[in-house]
């Protein structure tokens, strides 16, 4: 939340906002507390792997490192953010995309910008509005657990370096320069020592540059990673009719008991 | 073996059925399945409960369900987590420091969080009204008597848990009446502070005070030696523990299944074997409540409405979750819905109950 922001004279300073855990990122956190708080030992271990980890893996990030372009112009009220999305695995797939939107919108919308932007399908979220898969992946399961350990999108906001998210993406309020990093972790803790994206933390190294002419992305090994493609056809549109004639027929049993219920009370008086 | 006129269906039947209904209302937060349930069960409660002052249970608990759908909606909006998607607007926000990640105060409020909360809290509303369904139809204290004797450890615990909620039930009407008689308010803001303490006192107290007149009748008398007793208490509590553990395991769609079947069968074995070990020598009944064929068939039909859920879950999950991103109008599946209906069964084949002043004249005949 406190987390660095890009200081560049192109990327001013932002402001922290108030995040807001969803349900299962919550959950997540509470037992990841309670370790922390059991075990001084856990703590400390916590602590050093989260620190030398962006600096190790920034190195590999830097040499092909993904970028983006930006507009020339950027329309009026509009700002650009960066989205850094990893796919995860060893050689997964890193998107970098320049989304163009309205300052102070969601983490979520921005996301939501991004994927139509490149043509994939929306994010997914559960019912509790966890993110369960960005860009169409993973097609299947939000945040599966298995044993202490889960499958789920890592929030990261960018800065001097990757500071793991307090917050949901429905929470976080977007300003100019923001850089936004997601990163899947198919077996991660859920804690801030998972790894960070696998790119550039800070604007300046991402590369962003303006003159180009369109938001373009860029990725290291674009055919490995996921299998999602652009959207094909349209989603499929459900009738009214079936939903319709269910609510009918649920109010006429209502009521048939309502009626029931009435007589019987005024044949009691 | 036939029914007698005066036999009503058999207490636990009536638990049974509530509660499998409750389990599937617990599968599925689709409002249609949800509603269709409490339409079932609505039906089922106006068609077969007595005139006893225990039958207003489910009237009661239908208010506190409304109750919970309110405080669902009004939690989530006001301090629940910023769900993203359609934002229908915004309330003035206080920013929290980073410690208090997990609350917030205000914020915008999208179409998404306030939908999900309203289905999350029908799915408790439902499930509360299938608890008062189940104290509407069944009567408590025939109830009690099925309490097998190896339960006598926890006797006053079962007596009480079983007979408050009726007990509350009737509690509020002589408290009302009582009220009205001195001419304070019985209903609004004034009537309900007047009320609470003394219900909730007085239904403690009474049932308490059954469960006390009960161990005095011998309701469970001790076998012969201590050690036996240790012995069969310690499985039954043992049993408990695991059923509870593998009920939570087998509700929770979380967790596996299996583990949670196997733990359930292994609390159940030990329950069983407790209270059988328990229960040498016999106890006596007045004209004993019998299982018969509309017993079995009241249970099928609980059991079919699980059965259809499950099913249509396993098949197609969404098909039980209220589509929120994109938002959407529910599901309507149809093997989940006629089989809901299936349980409306009870409504035609339970006897009807007979009205309490006319099976006293009856017997008094």
């Amino acid at each position: 939340m406190t987390g660095d922001r890009p200081g560049s004279a192109r990327l001013p300073r932002a402001e922290p906002t108030g995040a807001v855990v969803t349900r299962a990122t919550r959950l997540f956190l509470g037992s990841a507390l309670a370790l922390l708080v059991t075990t001084v030992a856990t703590l400390t271990a916590t602590t050093l792997a989260a620190q030398p980890a962006p600096a190790g893996k920034a190195s590999p990030a830097q040499a092909g490192s993904p970028t983006c372009t930006i507009p020339a112009r950027v329309p009026k009220g509009q700002i650009v953010v960066v989205v850094v999305a990893d796919f995860g695995g060893t050689n997964g797939r890193v998107l970098v995309t320049c989304v163009l939107v309205e300052p102070g919108v969601s983490g979520a919308q921005v996301l939501q910008a991004q994927a139509a932007l490149l043509g994939y399908p929306s994010p997914r979220y559960a019912e509790s509005g966890l993110l369960c898969a960005i860009d169409g992946y993973p097609t299947r399961g939000c945040g599966n657990q298995s044993g202490a350990h889960f499958a789920y999108w890592a929030y990261w906001h960018g800065g001097k370096r990757w500071q793991y998210a307090n917050g949901g993406p429905g929470e976080w309020k977007v300003v100019r320069g923001d850089i936004e990093g997601w990163r899947f972790e198919p077996d991660g803790s859920a804690t801030p020592a998972d790894p960070p994206p696998r790119a550039a933390s800070s604007a300046a190294a991402l590369e962003v540059r303006a003159g180009g002419t369109a938001v373009t992305t860029t990725s290291p090994s674009p055919s490995s990673g996921h299998a999602a493609g652009p959207v094909g056809g349209s989603r499929k549109g459900t009738s009214p009719v079936p939903f319709l004639a269910s609510v009918v027929f649920i109010l006429l049993i209502g009521a048939g008991a309502l009626f029931r219920s009435r007589r019987a009370n005024g044949r009691a008086t | 073996m036939l029914r007698t006129r005066l036999q009503p269906l058999h207490p636990i039947a009536w638990w049974c059925w509530a509660g499998t209904l409750a389990v599937a209302a617990s599968r599925t937060t689709n409002p249609l399945l949800l509603g269709l349930i409490l339409a079932v069960v609505a039906w089922v409660v106006t068609t077969r409960r007595g005139n006893s002052p225990w039958a207003r249970s489910f009237g009661a608990l239908i208010r506190l369900g409304l109750f919970v759908i309110a405080i669902r909606v009004v939690v989530q909006v006001l301090f629940g987590d910023r769900v993203p998607g359609t934002t229908w607007f915004s309330l003035p926000s206080v920013p929290l420091p980073s410690w208090a990640a997990g609350v917030t105060i205000g914020g915008p409020v999208t179409a998404q969080a306030a939908i999900g909360a309203f289905c999350q809290g029908l799915q408790i509303a439902v499930i509360l009204a299938c608890f008062g369904a189940a104290n509407s139809l069944a009567s408590s204290f025939r109830l009690l008597r099925c309490v097998p004797a190896g339960l006598y450890e926890v006797a006053v615990a079962v007596t009480v848990a079983i007979t408050f909620t009726p007990q509350i039930v009737l509690s509020i009407a002589r408290v009302r009446d009582a009220r009205r008689l001195r001419g304070r308010a019985t209903s609004g803001w004034k009537g309900w502070r007047g009320l609470a303490v003394p219900v909730l006192d007085g239904a403690l107290e009474r049932s308490v005070a059954l469960a006390a007149s009960m161990d005095a009748r011998g309701f469970g008398r001790r076998p012969a030696s201590p050690r036996h007793r240790q012995a069969t208490a310690a499985a039954t509590l043992a049993g408990l523990v695991g059923l509870g553990i593998g009920l939570f395991q087998v509700l929770d769609s979380g967790s596996a299944s299996g583990i949670g079947l196997a733990v359930i069968l292994v609390g159940g074995g030990l329950v069983i074997g407790g209270l059988v070990a328990s229960s040498h020598g016999s106890r006596s009944r007045y004209r004993p409540d019998r299982w018969l064929v509309a017993e079995w068939l009241v249970v099928a039909a609980g059991l079919a409405a699980v059965a259809g859920v499950v099913a249509t879950g396993s098949n197609d999950p969404n098909a039980l979750a209220q589509p929120l991103y994109p938002l959407g109008l529910p599901a309507s599946p149809v093997v989940a819905l006629a089989s809901i209906l299936l349980a409306a069964v009870p409504s035609a084949i339970a006897p009807v109950p007979v009205p309490v002043r006319a099976k006293l004249s009856e017997a008094l005949a």
